[in-house]
C-alpha cells in the first residue's frame, strides 16, 4: 500500500480525466448541417461541391465504367502487362486463391522486367492474405507496404484503416473501383458467390489527382516522396468527361466524402439513384432525402436484400428504413447477389463510383476515395445498369415493411444501429 | 471508459487504522496493483494522444532534373496544390499597398465577403477594416470573419461587437472549449480574403498597427500579399471553406461562392494549405520539394527561419548542384527572440555549407517569401519553423511566371541592401552565452 495525499489523488484523477478528454476532442466526429442552397441546377452547385472537398473539376478526361469481375479484372491485368514505368495499386481486400495469386503473379512478373511497382495493402483488410503470396511480390521487387499494422507508435490510429481501391499505370491511366481482389469479386453478379461491383478506368489529367491521392499513405507509411514524369506526367487531354477527386478524412474534421453524399443530396433537382451495400442513414440524411421528394426528385436507392456479408449493418440500416420509406423515396432489395458497388447518379449529368459506404466508418474513420465525373454518357450507362439491377430487386413497399416490421425486429435494429458508429 | 474504471479503482478504500494520528487522515492509501494500473492508463493515453497527431516523416530525395519546370507537376500532386493557369496576380508590399487594396475590395464587393486571419489586435486598422466589413453586412452583403481565438484575443470587443450587430458573421476558430480541449494548441495561422468567389488574397500581414505603414521603422513592419484573379481564385474560398466548415458546420454553396471563373491573365498558380494531424504537412513537402528542384538560384525571406536537420541537407545539396542560396532574417528587430536563437541553432553548418544568411535591419521582416530559379515565388502564411509546418493550419499560393518572380526578386534584392551579411568568421566568433542561448531556444522549438 502506498499512502497518499488527498489533494493528489484529486490531481492525479484530474490528469486522467484531462488526458481523456484530450483524446476524446482530437477523435470526435463534428457534425455539420446542410441547409439546402439556393440553386436552379445541380450543375450550378458542382463546384461548390468540388470546392468545399478540396477540389475542382478538370475537364478532358475519358472514364470507362468496368462492371463486375468480368469487366474489372481482365482491363487491370492488361494495364499491368502494358505499364511502362509504373504500376502503384492500393486496396483494402486482398486475400488467397485463385485471382489473389493471378494479380500477386502479374506484378511480380512486372517487377522482375525492372518496372517500379508499389503496393499499399491494409493491414486489417489483408490479414486473410497468405504470407507466400506477399513474399512473391517482394522477392521480384515489389515495394509491399502495409498500411496501420499493429505498432505501438500508431496505437491512436488502428482503427483507421484504408478502404481505398485505386491503381495507377505510369501516371497515366487510373482505376478507382468497389472490387476487393477475391473470388467473391469474380465473374459478373450471377449468384451469391460472384458479387456486383463496378469500377472507372480514367485517363487524361484527372488521372494527376489520384496519383496525389496514392501518394499520400505512401509517404505517411514510407516517407518516399515520388518526384518525376513518371509519376506526375503532364497529362493531355483523353476525352469529353469532367470530373474531381474526393478523399480527404481530416482528423476531427468533416470527411469530404460525407459533405459530397449530403451536398449532393441536397442540391439534387430531378433524379437521385443511389446503389450502396452499406447505407446506414442517420436524422439528416434522412431530412435530406424527404426535402428532395418534397422539391420532385425522383429518389430510388438500391441496397442489399437476403444477400449481404454483414448482416449487423443490415440490421443497423433497417432501423432508419420506415423514416425513409414515408418521406416517398423508393427502396429496392436487390435479392440476386451482394451488390457491392458505391454508385450516385444525378440529374442523368453527374455519377460517383468509388469506395465509399453510406455509413459511419466510411464517413467518420476510414480513409476511402471517389471520383465525381460530369457526363451525360457515363451517367447513362450507369442508370441502365441500374435499371439492369432493377429486375433483380423487390421494390420494399412502407405497408408491407410496417406489418413486418416486428417488436423483436425493432430491439436487434436498434441494437445494431448503437455500435453502427463503429461498424 | 477507460477512464471511468481508473476512477474506480482509484476511489479511497475505508481506513483501516482508525488509531491512526489525526495528521495522518488526510492521506489515502492505494494498493501497489492500482498505483501500477494508474501510471499505464496515463501512459497508454499519452501514446495514443499522440500517436494520433504525430508527424509522420517524408523524405525527399533530390531528382535529377533539367529545369524547376519538370518537377512542377510532381510538386503539385504530391502537395495536393494542383497548377491553375491563366491568373492574374498583382504583388502588394507592406501596409501602404495591401490595405488600401483589402478595403477598396470590400467596399466593391457585391454579395460574399469571406476573411480569415491570425492576428486581429488593436488600433486605428481595425477600426478601419470593422467598419468597411459592418458596413457592407448592413448593405445585406454576406460577410464571413473567422479569426483565431488566440491571434485575436486581444482584439477589441467592443468592434467584434459592433461587427456582429451589422450582421457580420464574426466566428473565432478553436476557441478555449472542453469539447475541443485537443484541437486548442492547433491555430489558424491562414491569412487570406475572397470576395464574390472572384477575388482572393493570400498574406502575411496581420490586422494590427504594426502591419501599416511601409517598413520604415521598427513599429512597421514588412510584409507581402497578392491579390489573385482568375481560377486560382476557386482554391482559395475552397481552402476559406474548410475551416468555415470545421468551425461553423455550414457549408458554402452557390455561385456567389463557387461562380464559374474565367481566365484573367497569364499566370499559372497553386495554392497549398496544409493542415496536419497525425499525417505529413503539406507546405513542409512544399519547403522541401521546392529547396529539392531548385537549379539556379533560391531566395528565401522568412520572419522565423528554424530549418530542421533534413531541410539542411536538401539546401546544402543544393549549394554542391550549384544553386545560389540567399536567406534574408530578421535581425534584432523580431517580435520573438527565442525563435530568433532558436534558428541560431544551424547557422554554423549552414555557413559553412555556402549558404548566404542576411539579417534585416530596419524592421521586422515578417514576409514569407521564396522565390526559386526566378520562375517560381511563394507567397504566403508559413513560417519556416515547426509551428508553422507542423501545428497550424497555413494557406500559401506559388506563382509560376517569370514576371511576378522577377519582380519579387527585385523587391529582394532591394531589402538586401539594408542587411547585414552574417559571415562565418563573424559567427565564430559569438559568446559561449549566446551559444547556450541558441542551444536552450533550439530544443524548445517545435512548440514555439
Amino acid at each position: 500500500m502506498i499512502a497518499i495525499p488527498i489533494w493528489l489523488l484529486v490531481a492525479l484523477i484530474v490528469l486522467v480525466a484531462i488526458l481523456s478528454l484530450m483524446l476524446w476532442t482530437n477523435l470526435r466526429e463534428r457534425n455539420f448541417k446542410v441547409r439546402i442552397p439556393d440553386v436552379d441546377s445541380f450543375e450550378e452547385a458542382l463546384p461548390s461541391i468540388a470546392g468545399m472537398t478540396r477540389a475542382h473539376i478538370i475537364p478532358g478526361n475519358s472514364a470507362d465504367i468496368l462492371q463486375n469481375g468480368d469487366e474489372f479484372f481482365p482491363a487491370l491485368l492488361e494495364s499491368i502487362r502494358n505499364a511502362r514505368e509504373t504500376i502503384h495499386f492500393e486496396t483494402f481486400v486482398w486475400w488467397s486463391g485463385d485471382i489473389c495469386g493471378e494479380l500477386a503473379n502479374a506484378f511480380a512478373a512486372r517487377a522482375r522486367e525492372g518496372l517500379e511497382v508499389r503496393i499499399m495493402i491494409d493491414a486489417l483488410g489483408t490479414q486473410k492474405m497468405s504470407k507466400e503470396l506477399r513474399q512473391l511480390m517482394i522477392d521480384a521487387g515489389c515495394k509491399v507496404t502495409r498500411y496501420h499494422p499493429i505498432r505501438l507508435i500508431d496505437i491512436g490510429q488502428l482503427n483507421k484503416r484504408t478502404h481505398r481501391k485505386l491503381a495507377i499505370f505510369d501516371g497515366e491511366t487510373g482505376y478507382l473501383f468497389g472490387h476487393g481482389v477475391s473470388r467473391l469479386w469474380l465473374g459478373h453478379g450471377q449468384d451469391k458467390e460472384h458479387w456486383r461491383d463496378t469500377g472507372v478506368r480514367l485517363r487524361g489529367p484527372i488521372v494527376n489527382d489520384v496519383q496525389s491521392v496514392f501518394t499520400q499513405h505512401w509517404i505517411e507509411e514510407t516517407g518516399e516522396v515520388l518526384i518525376g514524369e513518371k509519376y506526375f506526367p503532364d497529362l493531355e487531354p483523353a476525352g469529353d468527361c469532367r470530373a474531381h477527386v474526393m478523399s480527404g478524412a481530416p482528423l476531427g474534421g468533416v470527411s469530404d466524402l460525407e459533405l459530397m453524399v449530403k451536398m449532393a443530396m441536397a442540391t439534387a433537382q430531378k433524379e437521385l439513384l443511389i446503389q450502396n451495400p452499406y447505407f446506414i442513414s442517420d436524422g439528416e440524411m434522412i431530412d435530406l432525402l424527404s426535402r428532395a421528394v418534397q422539391r420532385g426528385v425522383e429518389v430510388k436507392i438500391m441496397v442489399p436484400g437476403a444477400v449481404t456479408d454483414s448482416p449487423i449493418v443490415s440490421h443497423a440500416g433497417h432501423r432508419h428504413f420506415e423514416g425513409i420509406l414515408d418521406c416517398g423515396v423508393r427502396l429496392f432489395l436487390y435479392e440476386r447477389t451482394l451488390i457491392h458497388q458505391k454508385i450516385m447518379i444525378i440529374d442523368g449529368i453527374w455519377s460517383h463510383v468509388g469506395s465509399t459506404n453510406l455509413d459511419d466508418r466510411s464517413f467518420d474513420i476510414n480513409e476511402e476515395v471517389g471520383v465525381g465525373i460530369v457526363d451525360e454518357d457515363v451517367a447513362a450507362q450507369l442508370k441502365e445498369a441500374f435499371e439492369e439491377d432493377l429486375k433483380f430487386c423487390v421494390e420494399l413497399k412502407a405497408k408491407e415493411w410496417k406489418q413486418k416490421y416486428t417488436f423483436g425486429h425493432r430491439v436487434i435494429d436498434l441494437a445494431c444501429y448503437l455500435i453502427s458508429g463503429q461498424l | 471508459m477507460r477512464s471511468l474504471r481508473a476512477f474506480k479503482l482509484l476511489r479511497p478504500r475505508p481506513a483501516e487504522a482508525p488509531s491512526r494520528p489525526a495528521k495522518k487522515a488526510r492521506t489515502i492509501e492505494i494498493s501497489r496493483l492500482a498505483a501500477g494500473l494508474y501510471v499505464a492508463i496515463v501512459f497508454i493515453l499519452v501514446l495514443v494522444i499522440w500517436s494520433t497527431r504525430r508527424e509522420r516523416e517524408s523524405h525527399v530525395r533530390v531528382p535529377d532534373l533539367a529545369s524547376l519546370e519538370e518537377a512542377l507537376p510532381s510538386i503539385a500532386g504530391l502537395t495536393r496544390s494542383p497548377i491553375l493557369a491563366g491568373n492574374r496576380v498583382e504583388i502588394l508590399q507592406n501596409g501602404d499597398d495591401f490595405f488600401p487594396a483589402l478595403l477598396g475590395d470590400v467596399a466593391a464587393a457585391r454579395e460574399t465577403i469571406h476573411m480569415e486571419t491570425y492576428v486581429w489586435w488593436k488600433g486605428e486598422i481595425c477600426r478601419r477594416v470593422a467598419e468597411a466589413l459592418a458596413a457592407k453586412a448592413r448593405q445585406g452583403v454576406e460577410v464571413r470573419l473567422l479569426l483565431d481565438a488566440v491571434g485575436a484575443k486581444d482584439g477589441d470587443e467592443k468592434l467584434f461587437s459592433m461587427m456582429e450587430d451589422a450582421g457580420v458573421k464574426l466566428v473565432l476558430f478553436h476557441s478555449f472549449r472542453l469539447d475541443d480541449l485537443g484541437l486548442y494548441n492547433n491555430r489558424t495561422h491562414r491569412k487570406l480574403a475572397v470576395f464574390d468567389g472572384r477575388v482572393a488574397y493570400v498574406f502575411g500581414h496581420g490586422i494590427a498597427e504594426e502591419w501599416t505603414g511601409h517598413g520604415q521603422d521598427e513599429k512597421h513592419w514588412r510584409d507581402t500579399g497578392l491579390r489573385l484573379r482568375g481560377p486560382i481564385v476557386g482554391e482559395v474560398q475552397s481552402v476559406f471553406s474548410e475551416n468555415w466548415l470545421e468551425q461553423t458546420a455550414e457549408p458554402i454553396v452557390g455561385e456567389k461562392y463557387f461562380p464559374p471563373l474565367e481566365p484573367a491573365g497569364p499566370v499559372r498558380a497553386q495554392m497549398t494549405a496544409s493542415s496536419p494531424h497525425g499525417d505529413v504537412s503539406r507546405q513542409e513537402l512544399l519547403f522541401k520539394l521546392a529547396i529539392a528542384s531548385a537549379q539556379k538560384e533560391l531566395v528565401i525571406q522568412n520572419p522565423y527561419f528554424i530549418p530542421d536537420g533534413e531541410l539542411v541537407e536538401l539546401l546544402g545539396k543544393a549549394i554542391r548542384r550549384g544553386v545560389d542560396i540567399r536567406v534574408m532574417i530578421p535581425g534584432a528587430v523580431t517580435d520573438s527572440s527565442i525563435v530568433r536563437h532558436a534558428g541560431h541553432r544551424y547557422f554554423e553548418d549552414l555557413l559553412r555549407r555556402g549558404v548566404k544568411i542576411y539579417e534585416y535591419r530596419p524592421t521586422l521582416s515578417h514576409q514569407k517569401v521564396m522565390i526559386v530559379d526566378r520562375l517560381w515565388a511563394h507567397v504566403g502564411s508559413a513560417n519556416f519553423d515547426d509551428r508553422s509546418l507542423d501545428i497550424n493550419d497555413e494557406a500559401s499560393v506559388g506563382v509560376i511566371d517569370e514576371d511576378v518572380a522577377g519582380r519579387l526578386r527585385q523587391t529582394f534584392f532591394d531589402d538586401l541592401k539594408q542587411c547585414d551579411e552574417v559571415t562565418l568568421a563573424q559567427w565564430l566568433k559569438r559568446s559561449a552565452w549566446h551559444r547556450f542561448v541558441d542551444r536552450v531556444s533550439y530544443s524548445i522549438n517545435e512548440q514555439l
